[in-house]
């Protein structure tokens, strides 16, 4: 923060004096502006938005005129520091009254230097991956078998021909035993134990008899459970893990005939039937189901009629069931990749048109999510340039004894950490290549607008594209911010003007509503809402 | 001009441990609920 003292004067005399003092500033390279529109038109206000400050204020041109104008002399030095007139006196002296100026300063939208930015950007780093560590819920991934009795067309783990037999009971029984010495479970209600693939719920006696001491074994220590099903075989499974398991996640990714196309049984079988049986029975027996449906441009205008079969099957009056799309991921360099944020326009115009495609919740597009949380809390995420929990307390266990850091790269042994049988072995220095991975040491990070949130991108397919892990796999953060922006305009003009929420505005000629609520609302009397960092 | 900072951009180490800690209370507080600390705790994968 720039200080100062100045003798009493004029009015003028302090803004000459604020003025000069942020004409040494640089505009954050967080900074990120979307014009706000109403009913289709642009108005004339802007969304200044910063994922570094978690700051998003209303402003109008004249703002955004004036940060184009610091960039463009912070960039080319056309204003040698300390050679200004005073403010407003000419096209290179005004650029903001002192108490916009400052207000912007001290909302992270201006420093000092780029190397004061830099700087704060890595102790924020430092901060918040060290607060995560402390304070978020400790993932454990435990895959019983890499075998899977569908054939889908995008699967990763079918493009590195994953296969295996079923961890033995004797290796489970050691798994719990030396957990402890791996992850945190000194907090057992903290700690969620997800049952993976392959596919754990196939219907081979032995198998199904292992998946249930896996979650036996889970309740025992006092952990939340979750399993990760393709779906064919959970209704039959659902007898034998209800009550054993909180959260049941699946996938469907369109109507029956779509959905079988693109998730085949070996014989081009029907996969979607069995699927939907599923939903119902875990639905009835209690299960929180979490659908997932995967999606790109081929299923995409096929989801309208998914909507319509939850509907008649009595899925969408159930509080337990909840729909979201995620994006298919591209895990094959050789092929093309359709932009995530290209879909994310496709999937938001599909639901301007069709009201049924409502009942999938975005939270896959991770600016909506954000958005959507800060509408609900007033606070941004609070993570600072790492992307996942592979960087923060993820550990996933396989059948073979082998440690990975990250649900993708498991199976895959050159991506292993070390292993857990016969003893726990951890090689720290590939674990630091995960723990430690972060936007600002990734040089086509540098300046993106987006680094501090999105933190880099998915680490695996950053080393599937580019072969190594110190490289952008960007996705569509911002345009999600965006499209979030844009359709909320009316929102954001509203909460401004009121100043009752965490909107400021601000126009070149003052602060009209100023922000001061560092927690957003969480410290509000009543009302709030879950973050989502959050 | 207030010094204080209006985000956590632009707080110092001290002023940055304080706010933590106090989003720390909050999740072990009556808003603990709400407080659900990165989107790694509702993330979901694929199968």
């Amino acid at each position: 923060m720039v200080t100062f003292r100045f003798a009493a004067g004029t009015a003028e005399h302090f803004v000459s004096v604020v003025w000069r003092v942020f004409e040494m500033t640089v505009p954050s390279a967080s900074n990120f502006v979307v014009p706000l529109r109403s009913n289709g038109n642009d108005t004339s206000f802007f969304a200044l938005f910063n994922p570094l400050a978690g700051s998003i204020e209303v402003v109008d041109q004249g703002v955004v005129d004036g940060l184009a104008a610091l960039d463009h002399r912070s960039r080319s030095g056309l204003v040698p520091l300390g050679r200004r007139g005073p403010a407003g006196s000419d096209g290179q002296g005004t650029v903001f009254s002192g108490a916009v100026g400052d207000y912007l300063s001290r909302r992270g939208y201006l420093f000092a230097s780029r190397e004061e930015e830099r700087e704060q950007s890595r102790r924020l780093y430092e901060a918040m991956i060290e607060f995560h560590r402390s304070s978020a819920d400790q993932p454990i991934l435990i895959i019983p078998t890499y075998n899977c009795n569908l054939r889908c067309s995008y699967c990763w783990q079918r493009l590195y021909h994953m296969d295996s037999p079923l961890i033995s009971s004797e290796m489970l029984e050691h798994f719990f035993r030396v957990l402890p010495e791996v992850a945190d479970t000194s907090r057992p209600e903290k700690v969620n134990l997800t049952v993976f693939g392959g596919e754990p719920l196939q219907e081979e006696p032995e198998q199904q008899r292992r998946v249930v001491q896996i979650l036996e074994r889970a309740r025992e220590e006092g952990f939340g459970t979750s399993v990760v099903t393709n779906g064919v075989g959970l209704e039959a499974a659902v007898p034998r893990i209800a009550g054993l398991c909180d959260v049941i996640q699946m996938t469907l990714d369109g109507p029956p005939d779509v959905h079988s196309k693109r998730r085949p049984l070996p014989r081009r079988g029907d996969s979607f039937a069995a699927g939907a049986r599923g939903i119902t029975a875990a639905l009835e027996a209690g299960l929180l189901v979490r659908v997932r449906v995967n999606t790109d441009p081929r299923n995409l205008p096929r989801l309208p009629e998914l909507a319509d079969v939850a509907r008649q099957l009595g899925w969408l009056d159930s509080p337990r069931f909840r729909f979201h799309l995620a994006p298919v991921k591209n895990h094959n360099p050789r092929k093309p990749t359709y932009p995530e944020s290209q879909l994310l326009l496709d999937v938001l115009d599909l639901r301007r048109r069709d009201a049924r495609m409502e009942v999938f919740d975005l939270s896959g597009f991770s600016g909506i999510k954000y958005f959507n949380a800060f509408k609900k809390s007033g606070l941004f995420s609070l993570h600072r340039f790492f992307s996942c929990e592979a960087q923060i307390n993820f550990w996933a266990f396989d059948l073979h004894g082998d440690v990975y850091p990250c649900w993708d790269s498991c199976g895959l042994p050159q991506l292993a950490v070390g292993r857990f049988h016969p003893e726990v072995e951890l090689d720290a220095d590939k674990l630091a290549l995960w723990r430690r991975r972060n936007a600002l040491d990734i040089d086509g990070c540098g300046g993106c607008s987006a680094a501090a949130h999105c933190g880099g991108g998915c680490q695996f397919i950053a080393h599937e594209h580019k072969e190594r892990f110190d490289a952008p796999a960007c996705d569509g953060l911002m345009e999600g911010y965006r499209q979030a922006f844009q359709a909320d305009s009316e929102w954001l003009l509203e909460r401004a003007r009121a100043g009752d929420h965490a909107v400021g505005f601000v126009t070149r000629e003052g602060v009209v509503t100023a922000v001061d609520r560092p927690f957003g609302l969480i410290e509000e009397p009543a009302g709030f809402e879950p973050i989502a960092c959050g | 001009m207030s010094e204080k900072p209006l985000s956590i951009a632009k707080m110092n180490e001290k002023e940055l441990e304080s706010y933590i800690a106090q989003v720390k209370k909050f999740s072990q507080g009556e808003q603990a609920a709400a407080i659900r600390i990165c989107e790694c705790c509702i993330k979901v994968e694929a199968d």
